[in-house]
């Protein structure tokens, strides 16, 4: 089985959507292999996430998000079968692998809220070949702006409260079931409203594309073998 | 011949004299009017081509693409590469959009409602956008060594977000702009680190190149809305300035959902009414999932709101506030439609 079928399977496991036999193979792998569970954890934590299940408080640290995070994962009926415990163990005396996962969990877990909040991604390269320039109109061509260049923009509007975590837009695929319905459902609205967005910020919903926080995938279907050749 | 003043001379030059400092001033004042070189932009990015390179940051987040905009016959086409090596393409053909994903093996194909570039012009700044907006002078600039004006389109209060254009002066491109809080904060910028204005652009550059065997074509199901029921809706107590402005095009599909329009005339929100008739999931303690309240997405702001059995869900590019108290504005209207804010009956 490779990754991405890995992947989907996993993320079936994660909707109910898998029968018995296959999910009874993946809960073993599940068990059995530390990715995985690390992958499985992710969709949990955006579930919580999606659900608005409060992660951060005002006053709190990481440790505490962590913690928070944890509470919320355990609380979730659908998490509750197979949801690994040493994953999301404490460090104790005498433990210190544990001790050692629970940390990497929770760097984790802060590099995914992180993510999620605040949309931090890596700055990208500008490898593009040198393009014959235009005799009619040249127009700009430089380095990139100093402030563009350095990534010092402020705090985006998100981030200050719980209030205003983003709750949607970073779903693999499907989340959990609850969730995702409204997710789909947000999923739509936004499409639909950015035919009438605000000039520039048209291309806010390409780079939730492109970071990932917004699932390609999402609502759609297959194409037909048809359609698929006569676009070729 | 000797030429002889005639005393009409005199006053015909002196005529011109004025008129001609009449004529100034207009000019000087048209090169200093931000609507006059707004509206230079809008026809810049609506009528040429153009090729560059450009830089989109959103927050901590920054993307940079190619973007090859082409118009021909009154036809849009528009190419975006990312340069984050993810090899992702976006391509635009008027209404339809293919977003090839190479990374993940998958194309997908969506219909939009209408065909517009990713680089939107800023219509709607006239004579009415000074009530919400402080406008500046049109103000000289040099972006990456060209002359360019600096438009600042400051909001008057906290119900919006503010705009700064950087419109290069010899093409009227904007080659930067700013989406900014009324704190000053940057919400959103977009920067050319190169642009070219070609007078034509071949077919090729338009195309994606990947080869896309073995890749999944998906099609994303449209929002498939048809307009919601008999019931309106008006909004009890809108942000300053705002007003109903429509409803958004979403007809074709066969969910009953009400696209509304709010604007204040430079940003628009839409309001998503449809019914909600199935109680929120519960969590394993017996309390209701938390499936509504805010939400962002990039420089958009969500809010969603349950209703008599209706969900209303306002997204906008305005603060969270804003996008909140639409939603939570809208009332049920029995029977007859008003399109206008209508305070509820008692």
């Amino acid at each position: 089985m490779n990754e991405t079928e890995r992947d989907s399977q996993l993320s079936a496991l994660f909707d109910g959507e898998l029968a018995a036999d296959p999910a009874a193979l993946v809960t073993r792998r599940l068990l059995k292999d530390p990715a995985l569970r690390a992958t499985w954890g992710r969709y949990a934590l955006i579930g919580a996430v999606l659900r608005q299940e409060p992660l951060l408080q005002p006053a709190g640290g990481r440790a505490d998000l962590a913690d928070r995070v944890r509470q919320s994962l355990l609380a979730e009926p659908e998490l509750a079968p197979v949801a690994p415990p040493p994953v999301f163990a404490q460090p104790r005396a005498g433990g210190w692998r544990r001790g050692l996962t629970g940390a990497a969990l929770a760097a984790s877990v802060a590099a995914v809220a992180l993510l999620v909040l605040r949309w931090q991604m890596p700055v990208a390269e500008v490898p593009l070949a040198a393009q014959p320039s235009s005799p009619s109109g040249a127009v700009v061509v430089a380095n990139v702006a100093p402030q563009a260049a350095s990534g010092v923009l402020p705090e985006p509007v998100v981030s200050s409260s719980v209030e205003d975590v983003a709750h949607s837009y970073t779903t693999p695929r499907q989340a959990a079931p609850s969730g995702a319905r409204l997710a789909a459902h947000l999923v739509d609205y936004v499409v639909a409203h950015s035919d009438y967005a605000s000039p520039g910020v048209r291309l806010s919903s390409l780079s939730a594309q492109m970071s990932g926080s917004m699932d390609p995938a999402e609502n759609t279907v297959e194409m037909t073998k048809d359609e698929v050749g006569a676009r070729r | 011949m000797h030429a002889v003043k005639h005393p009409w001379t005199r006053s015909l030059r002196a005529a011109c004299w004025a008129g001609g400092a009449v004529l100034w001033a207009a000019c000087s004042a048209a090169a200093d009017d931000p609507r006059v070189w707004v509206d230079r932009m809008n026809q810049a990015l609506a009528t040429r081509n153009y090729d560059g390179v450009l830089v989109h940051q959103l927050g901590d987040r920054q993307d940079t693409l190619r973007i090859i905009h082409r118009i021909q016959d009154g036809h849009l086409t528009e190419r975006l590469l990312s340069a984050d090596g993810s090899g992702r393409e976006f391509v635009r053909s008027d209404n339809e959009l293919v977003s090839y994903f190479p990374d993940r093996r998958i194309v997908v194909v969506e219909r939009r409602s209408r065909s517009l570039g990713f680089i939107g012009g800023l219509p709607g700044v006239d004579a009415n956008s000074y009530s919400q907006y402080d406008l500046g002078d049109a103000e000289p600039a040099l972006v990456q060594g060209r002359p360019a004006r600096l438009i600042s389109i400051r909001p008057r209060d906290g119900y919006r977000y503010g705009y700064r254009l950087w419109i290069d002066e010899k093409t009227s491109m904007p080659v930067q702009t700013q989406l900014f809080a009324g704190d000053g904060s940057i919400i959103e910028q977009n920067t050319f680190a190169s642009l070219t204005l070609p007078a034509h652009i071949d077919e090729q550059l338009l195309r994606s190149q990947l080869p896309t065997d073995g890749y999944r074509w998906l099609r994303r199901q449209p929002p498939q809305f048809k307009p919601g029921e008999k019931v309106s809706w008006a909004a009890q107590a809108l942000p300053p300035g705002f007003r109903r402005t429509g409803v958004g095009g979403t007809d074709g599909g066969n969910k009953p959902v009400s696209h509304l329009l709010f604007s204040d005339g430079l940003v628009t929100v839409s309001v998503f009414i449809e019914s909600a008739d199935t109680p929120p999931a519960l969590t394993r303690n017996g309390t209701p999932r938390k499936a509504d309240g805010p939400a962002q997405l990039g420089a958009a702001a969500a809010f969603t709101a349950h209703l008599d059995g209706y969900r209303v869900t306002a997204v906008g590019e305005v603060p969270p506030q804003t996008v909140r108290l639409i939603a939570e504005s809208l009332r049920p209207q029995p029977e007859t439609a008003t399109a206008s804010p209508v305070a509820p009956a008692h």
